[in-house]
């Protein structure tokens, strides 16, 4: 049977020339990079090349770059460590309904430990309201942190609107730029952000590595503590080939992100145009342009996304219904509920989120199967369709 | 994830789909999830001869729904329950998080038992109507 991933923001497949350069390092480069001695210098040495692409992808300079255990580190990092450091400031921090779980879950955390936290809503294309933003700083806020690009529609943010607020009153601005890294070009310094994270198995790069980029002079407490790595910020042995593997992803993405950010643009928009006049009733969440090239987030109105993905999934097509840190969740998703969508609308959508290894006819292969099963579902679902 | 029992009847329910005159039919959603059931019973002399089910809802509700509208054929159509182990022992094994299934079949059973009642009530006071009518037809 014929496999399809389409799949892609939840993670990607480790490109060859990653691996490759991994696999190096279970050989004789098996060194601590803390250790002094050669073997150490010898792994510290693949360490700094990382460090450097990674500094490189983004714009930022190498000491400014943290390596973590992946994108929910990184976020909960941030989160924590420059409200805790900044406390004296204020105790207020302002976020967005929309964010990742481990963005949510960290302020959850900080709230608990006396901290307020504002979830500044969006609009139904999942954009944040500026005004609000601004409405809502107060001279007690120490942190905004708004998503570069969502992970469930992929709605992109106005960052430096976002930053140039926050800047103007004093406030750290972080972003979780989990979903927008190997989408758009991020630029840390056209960007104005003060500390931004990344993971690297969203761009072919290996599961288990992270970074959280920290611009110099930004004040963050220590999340992980024990150990002098990373300058002291975060303690742990560091995990050399994944890093490793993690440059190598920054180095290629430099490189090709145009070509590909095109490529996937174009099945992207194929798929949606084709499922419109295919299959009646649907609705393409998220905003119409301002979005990343790769996701397209699709209610099926009237049927249940995970009857919908099983369906797909014993056709050989792999899909998601939303975050794959919320898979096994019976609840809505919270990105959708948050842009207006009702709890129905919210349990039929599925994303379908696309990389430069699909092609056209994968494509028409799944929106024949889509239009067969979502007519078998339909048939049984005692939901009217909208006139 | 899910048993082969619960996956044989997602892709081959046997009861699922509309049911033209039926004689009682009930709907309820679950509120915290979205999922809505409709169920539909064809009765004869009391007893149901013919369950059958439409859902808004995953892999596990579909399946649940097919099985237990096996179970409400032959019942009492006033007192007709659904046994959960037995749908359980059935299906195999049904997830903690998905045991949610069960108050979205009773609340639907119930709504389709009460309006089967009320259909019946309907009908007993059309026919006390007409006798009444026919025996004033006689006295004349």
């Amino acid at each position: 049977m014929q496999k399809i991933y389409l799949d892609n923001a939840a993670t990607t497949k480790v490109s060859n020339e990653v691996l490759t350069e991994m696999l190096e390092c279970y050989g004789d480069t098996f060194g601590n990079p803390s250790s002094i001695h050669s073997f150490g210098r010898e792994a510290s040495a693949l360490v700094d090349k990382a460090r450097d692409r990674v500094a490189s992808l983004i714009n930022a300079e190498r000491g400014e770059i943290y390596f973590t255990s992946g994108g929910t580190e990184s976020n909960n990092w941030a989160i924590v460590g420059l409200a805790l450091a900044n406390r004296a400031k204020g105790n207020h921090i302002i976020t967005s309904a929309i964010e990742h779980k481990s963005v949510l879950e960290a302020c959850k955390r900080l709230e608990r430990l006396g901290f307020e936290v504002t979830y500044l809503p969006v609009d139904k294309t999942g954009l944040v309201d500026i005004a609000k933003l601004l409405h809502f700083i107060t001279h007690k806020t120490i942190l905004v942190s708004i998503m570069a690009a969502n992970n469930e529609v992929g709605t992109i943010q106005n960052l430096k609107a976002i930053s140039k607020i926050a800047h103007e009153k004093g406030v750290i601005f972080h972003t979780d730029a989990i979903s927008a890294v190997g989408n758009f070009k991020i630029d840390v310094k056209d960007l104005e952000v003060d500390a931004l994270s990344i993971s690297a198995h969203k761009f072919n790069g290996p599961k288990g590595v992270g970074a959280l980029y920290v611009k110099k002079g930004v004040k963050i407490d220590n999340l992980i503590v024990g150990g002098e790595q990373e300058k002291g910020k975060r303690g742990g042995t560091l995990n050399v080939p994944q890093i490793v593997g993690f440059g190598k992803a920054c180095e290629i993405l430099q490189e090709n992100y145009i070509i590909d950010c095109k490529k996937t643009k174009y099945l992207r928009d194929y798929f949606v145009n084709t499922l419109e006049k295919e299959i009646p009733n649907i609705t393409i969440n998220g905003h119409l342009h301002q979005k990343t090239p790769q996701i397209a987030s699709v209610s099926f109105n009237n049927i249940d996304a995970e009857a919908l993905l099983c369906l797909l999934d014993l056709a050989g097509i792999a899909v998601s219904t939303g975050a794959a840190c919320d898979a096994g969740s019976v609840e809505p998703s919270h990105v959708l509920l948050a842009m207006g969508k009702s709890i129905e609308e919210a349990q039929s959508t599925i994303r379908f989120s696309f990389g430069t290894n699909n092609t056209k006819e994968e494509i028409d292969y799944v929106v024949a199967e889509l239009k067969k099963d979502v007519e078998r579902l339909r048939s049984i679902s005692p939901l009217k369709a909208k006139k | 994830m899910y048993t082969k029992q619960i996956m044989d009847r997602f892709l081959s329910p046997k009861n699922s789909g509309r049911m033209i005159g039926a004689d009682g039919t009930g709907s309820a959603s679950n509120l915290r999830n979205g999922e809505t059931a409709r169920i539909y019973l064809r009765v004869n002399e009391g007893i149901i001869e013919e369950a059958k089910f439409k859902v808004f809802g995953g892999i596990t509700t579909i399946a649940v729904f097919d099985e237990a509208m096996d179970m409400l054929k032959g019942q009492e159509a006033i007192n007709a329950s659904i046994n959960e182990e037995e749908i359980v022992s059935h299906l195999g094994f049904i997830e903690a998080e998905r045991l949610y299934v069960f108050k979205l079949l009773k609340d639907t059973l119930a709504d389709a038992i009460k309006d089967y009642e009320k259909r019946q009530k309907r009908l007993e006071l059309k026919k006390i109507k007409e006798q009444a009518r026919e025996s004033a037809n006689k006295d004349n």
